[in-house]
C-alpha cells in the first residue's frame, strides 16, 4: 500500500510539473486589472529614465487640464514589444501606445490599430506637421499613427577621452578608414580598458547607414534584402580588424554589457565614440561626466560618397483597435504632439518635435544639450537622403540573426565569410517564410 | 468504489423479472447517493473550473496552435506540420536543445548531491541549527529575482569578484596553466563559460531538496544505525549501507523534480543574458527561445510546437528515470525473496 501511494504521489507531481511548460505559452495572456471605460486611460511607451520622467510630467499636465487619470506604463525597448504582443493577444491593449516605423506596417496589416481619420482635424491638427511626415503613418490611404518627432544617426564622442589620447574631435567628413585609424590610435594612446569605439559589429543601424552610402538599403520596397552577402562580410571584417587592432571593445566585453546607456563607453569614459541616434544626445550629455560631442556617422571612402543619413520619424503614437476609450486617447495623443504646453514637457527627447508650434515654443528654453541636438539635426537639412521603405515583419528576427552571426565570427566559432553567408541565407529564408 | 457498486451490478441481471419494489429501492439508493454527492461536487467545482478553464483548455488550444501559422495579432491559419519541420531546420532551436540538455544533465545531479551533503551536515542537533538551515535555504528564494542579474555581473564579470579573488590570491596563473583560461576573462560575456555560471546558480539553490532530505534523515530508524554500529560498521559504511538506501526514494524524487524544473528553467537565463540567451546562444535555454519565438518573433504556432516537443522530451526522460528506479531505489516494504 505504501509503495503504491508513493508512486502515485510521484506520478502526480511529475504530471503537474510536465504540464506547466504548455501553460507558459498561454499563461501570459490574462492580466485584466486595468480594463474599463470611464476609469483611467492607459498609455504605454518604451524609453529610458529621462524619457519616462518627461513623459509622466507631460501626461500629468494633460490630466490636470482634462480631469482624466492616466496610468503610465513605461518599459525598455525589448520588454515593451514583448508586453504589447502579449496584451494585444489577450485583448487587453493600452489605450494609447508608442509605435515604431519598424512595426507599424505589421500592426496595421493585422488590424491591431485604429484608423485616426475620424479624429482629423479635431483633435488631431495634422496640418501643423509636414505632409510627408504625416504620410509615413498612412497605409492604404488611412492614417494610423502620427510621428512625435524625427531624428537621425548620430556618432557620439567623449571629448575628454579624445583629449587624453591627444586627438581633436573629428569633422563631419570623416571616412570609415580614417575612423578606423583614429579609433586604433585612441586605443593605443589611452590606458588599458579604454577604447576608440564601441563595437558596432552586431548593430544593424550603422550597417544600414554604411549600406546607404554604397547606394544600397536594408530592404527593397517589397520587403526583400537589398544587399549582398559580400556586404555583410565586408562589414564584419571591418570590425574584426578593428577588434584585432585594439580600436574597439572586444566581442566578449560587448556581450557582457547590458546595452543600457549608463553602461556605454562614451558615458563611462571608457570609449571615445558610440553609434546612436540624435534624440539620445541629451541623455548622453546628462549621464556623462565628460563633454559629449556629436557627429555624422563616418562615410564611404569614395569621393562624393553619400552620408547615408536620413530623417527617421522616430516615435509614433497610435491607438490600438481595442482601446477602451479612443476619444480620450485621441485627445491625449493630440496634446502630446501638438499642444506646446504638454508636448513642451517632452522637450527634444523623442527627437525634434514634428509640430512647428511646439518647436517654436521650445526654442527659447533650450538647454545646452538640446541646443546641440537641434543644431545637429537641422544642420543635416538638405543633405539627408530619402526615407527607406518600412522594414518587413521579420526584421526583428533578422536583427537577432545579425547579432548571433556577428558573435559567432567574433568568438571565432565561424570564419567571417561563413558567418556572413550563413546570416544572409538565414535572413533570406526568414523573408520567404 | 468497487464495493459500493456491487449491489447495482448484481441487480442488473434479473432486472426484467425483479419485483417492482426492488427496482424502486435501487433507484432510491441511487438518488440518495447522488444527493449525498452534491456538496462534494460543489466543493470540487472551483478546482474543476481551474482544471478545465486554466489548464486543460489552454493545453488543447496550444496543441491546435502548434499546427497553425499564428502571429498573435491576426487569427491562426492551418499550416499542418510546417512548424515542427521548421524547428528542426532552425540552428537556434538545435542550440537551445543542446544548451538545455547540458544544463539538465550537469546541474541536476550536482544540485541534488549538494543538497544531500548539506542536509547530512545540518541533520545533527546543534545549538543554532535552525539558523544554519534557514541560511542555506535562503538562496533558493532569490534565484528567480532580477537582483541575481546584477549579482551575477558583480561576481562573474570581467572585473567581478571571481577575477578579483583569483588575481589577489595569484591563482589566476594556476587557472591559466591548468584550464587555459586567461586572467581577466568575462565569465558571463564568454560563450564557453556563460552556461557554467548558470549551472553554478542552479546548484547554489539547493534549499528545497535539502529540506526534503532533512525530513528523510529524521525518519531513519536509530535502531538500524545502532545495530550497524554494534556490528562494527564505520561512519562511512553506515552512510553508504544504511542512510543512502533508506534515502534513495527521496534522492529519486529530488532528481525527477529537479530534472523537470531544470528543463523548464527560464528566469536565470532571462535575467543574466538580458533576455537574449547570448553570447552566441550559449545560454539560450529552451524556454527562453520558446518565449522569444512566441512574443518577440510573434510566431505562436512554432512556440506551441516547441512546448509540445518539450512535453514529450520531459515525458521520455521521466519514464527513463522510473525504469531505472527499480535497480537503485529501495522502498522499505520491498522484501527480497531468495
Amino acid at each position: 500500500m505504501r509503495r503504491i501511494r508513493r508512486r502515485k504521489l510521484l506520478g502526480g507531481a511529475v504530471l503537474l510539473g510536465a504540464g506547466a511548460p504548455l501553460l507558459s505559452t498561454l499563461a501570459a495572456c490574462g492580466d485584466d486589472e486595468n480594463g474599463g471605460g470611464g476609469g483611467s486611460l492607459r498609455f504605454a511607451w518604451w524609453g529610458n529614465p529621462d524619457r519616462d520622467e518627461r513623459t509622466v510630467n507631460a501626461v500629468t499636465k494633460w490630466s490636470e487640464a482634462s480631469g482624466r487619470e492616466v496610468g503610465t506604463e513605461p518599459a525598455n525597448w525589448q520588454d515593451y514589444w514583448d508586453a504589447m504582443t502579449t496584451q494585444l493577444a489577450g485583448n487587453n491593449p493600452p489605450d494609447l501606445m508608442q509605435q515604431d516605423y519598424q512595426y507599424l506596417k505589421e500592426y496595421v496589416n493585422n488590424g491591431a490599430l485604429l484608423a485616426l481619420d475620424d479624429y482629423v482635424p479635431d483633435p488631431l491638427a495634422t496640418d501643423q506637421v509636414p505632409a510627408d511626415t504625416i504620410d509615413s503613418g498612412r497605409f492604404d490611404g488611412a492614417l494610423y499613427a502620427i510621428s512625435m518627432g524625427y531624428n537621425t544617426f548620430a556618432l557620439m564622442s567623449n571629448h575628454r577621452v579624445l583629449a587624453d589620447a591627444g586627438e581633436e574631435p573629428p569633422g563631419d567628413d570623416l571616412t570609415w578608414s580614417e575612423f578606423f585609424e583614429l579609433a586604433v590610435r585612441i586605443g593605443e594612446n589611452t590606458p588599458d580598458g579604454v577604447y576608440g569605439s564601441e563595437n558596432a559589429m552586431n548593430a544593424m543601424e550603422p550597417f544600414e547607414c554604411w549600406l546607404r552610402q554604397k547606394g544600397k538599403e536594408l530592404y527593397t520596397a517589397d520587403g526583400q534584402l537589398a544587399y549582398d552577402a559580400a556586404d555583410v562580410q565586408e562589414w564584419f571584417q571591418y570590425w574584426m580588424d578593428m577588434i584585432e587592432a585594439g580600436g574597439c571593445f572586444t566581442t566578449e566585453q560587448d556581450a557582457e554589457g547590458t546595452g543600457a546607456l549608463e553602461d556605454r563607453g562614451v558615458v563611462t569614459g571608457d570609449g571615445a565614440f558610440d553609434f546612436h541616434w540624435s534624440n539620445v544626445i541629451a541623455a548622453f550629455v546628462d549621464l556623462s561626466q565628460d563633454e559629449v560631442g556629436v557627429h555624422q556617422y563616418p562615410r564611404g571612402d569614395a569621393a562624393g560618397s553619400a552620408n547615408g543619413q536620413y530623417y527617421k520619424a522616430s516615435m509614433y503614437l497610435a491607438i490600438p483597435a481595442g482601446s477602451s476609450d479612443p476619444d480620450a486617447a485621441a485627445d491625449l495623443m493630440s496634446a502630446l504632439i501638438f499642444d506646446p504646453e504638454v508636448a513642451g514637457e517632452l522637450g527634444f527627447e523623442r527627437g525634434v518635435p514634428a509640430a512647428a508650434p511646439v518647436r517654436e515654443a521650445l526654442e527659447p528654453t533650450l538647454s545646452d544639450a538640446e541646443r546641440i541636438s537641434l543644431d545637429f539635426v537641422e544642420s543635416l537639412d538638405g543633405v539627408v537622403g530619402p526615407v527607406p521603405p518600412p522594414p518587413p515583419g521579420a526584421h526583428a528576427q533578422i536583427y537577432e540573426q545579425f547579432t548571433f552571426y556577428s558573435e559567432e565570427a567574433g568568438f571565432g566559432n565561424l570564419s567571417v565569410a561563413d558567418a556572413a553567408n550563413q546570416f544572409y541565407d538565414e535572413a533570406s529564408r526568414l523573408l520567404e517564410a | 468504489m468497487t464495493v459500493t457498486r456491487t449491489p447495482e451490478v448484481a441487480g442488473d441481471g434479473p432486472r426484467a423479472a425483479a419485483p417492482a419494489e426492488a427496482r424502486a429501492r435501487a433507484a432510491r439508493v441511487r438518488r440518495a447517493r447522488r444527493r449525498a454527492n452534491r456538496p462534494v461536487l460543489l466543493f470540487l467545482a472551483p478546482w474543476f473550473v481551474g482544471l478545465f478553464g486554466l489548464t486543460a483548455g489552454p493545453i488543447v488550444a496550444s496543441l491546435y496552435f502548434s499546427f497553425t501559422d499564428y502571429n498573435l495579432l491576426g487569427s491562426p491559419s492551418w499550416s499542418g506540420l510546417d512548424n515542427y519541420q521548421g524547428l528542426f531546420n532552425d540552428i537556434h532551436y538545435r542550440n537551445s536543445l543542446r544548451v538545455t540538455f547540458i544544463y539538465v544533465v550537469v546541474s541536476v545531479p550536482l544540485a541534488t548531491l549538494a543538497a544531500l551533503l548539506v542536509a547530512v551536515m545540518l541533520s545533527g542537533k546543534r545549538r543554532g541549527i535552525g539558523v544554519y538551515r534557514a541560511t542555506y535555504y535562503l538562496p533558493s528564494l532569490l534565484g528567480g529575482s532580477v537582483a541575481i542579474a546584477v549579482l551575477w555581473r558583480q561576481i562573474f564579470g570581467a572585473e567581478g569578484l571571481v577575477n578579483q579573488v583569483l588575481s589577489l590570491t595569484r591563482l589566476d596563473g594556476v587557472v591559466e596553466a591548468v584550464f587555459g583560461i586567461e586572467p581577466g576573462i568575462s565569465w558571463i560575456g564568454n560563450p564557453d563559460h556563460a552556461l557554467n555560471t548558470l549551472i553554478v546558480l542552479n546548484i547554489w539553490q539547493f534549499g528545497a531538496p535539502m529540506v526534503i532530505f532533512l525530513a528523510g534523515l529524521k525518519q531513519i530508524p536509530q535502531d538500524l544505525m545502532e545495530s550497524a554500529e554494534v556490528d562494527g560498521a564505520s561512519r562511512a559504511q553506515r552512510f553508504v549501507r544504511v542512510t543512502l538506501p533508506l534515502l534513495s526514494p527521496l534522492v529519486f524524487f529530488n532528481l525527477v523534480l529537479g530534472m523537470i524544473g531544470a528543463f523548464k528553467a527560464f528566469t536565470p537565463a532571462y535575467v543574466v543574458s538580458n533576455g537574449r540567451g547570448g553570447p552566441a546562444d550559449s545560454t539560450l535555454f529552451y524556454t527562453l527561445y520558446l518565449f522569444a519565438t512566441a512574443f518577440r518573433f510573434r510566431d505562436m504556432g512554432a512556440a506551441s510546437a516547441m512546448a509540445w516537443i518539450m512535453l514529450v522530451i520531459i515525458a521520455i526522460f521521466t519514464a527513463g528515470m522510473f525504469l531505472t528506479a527499480r535497480y537503485w531505489v529501495y522502498y522499505g516494504d520491498q522484501v527480497k525473496l531468495k
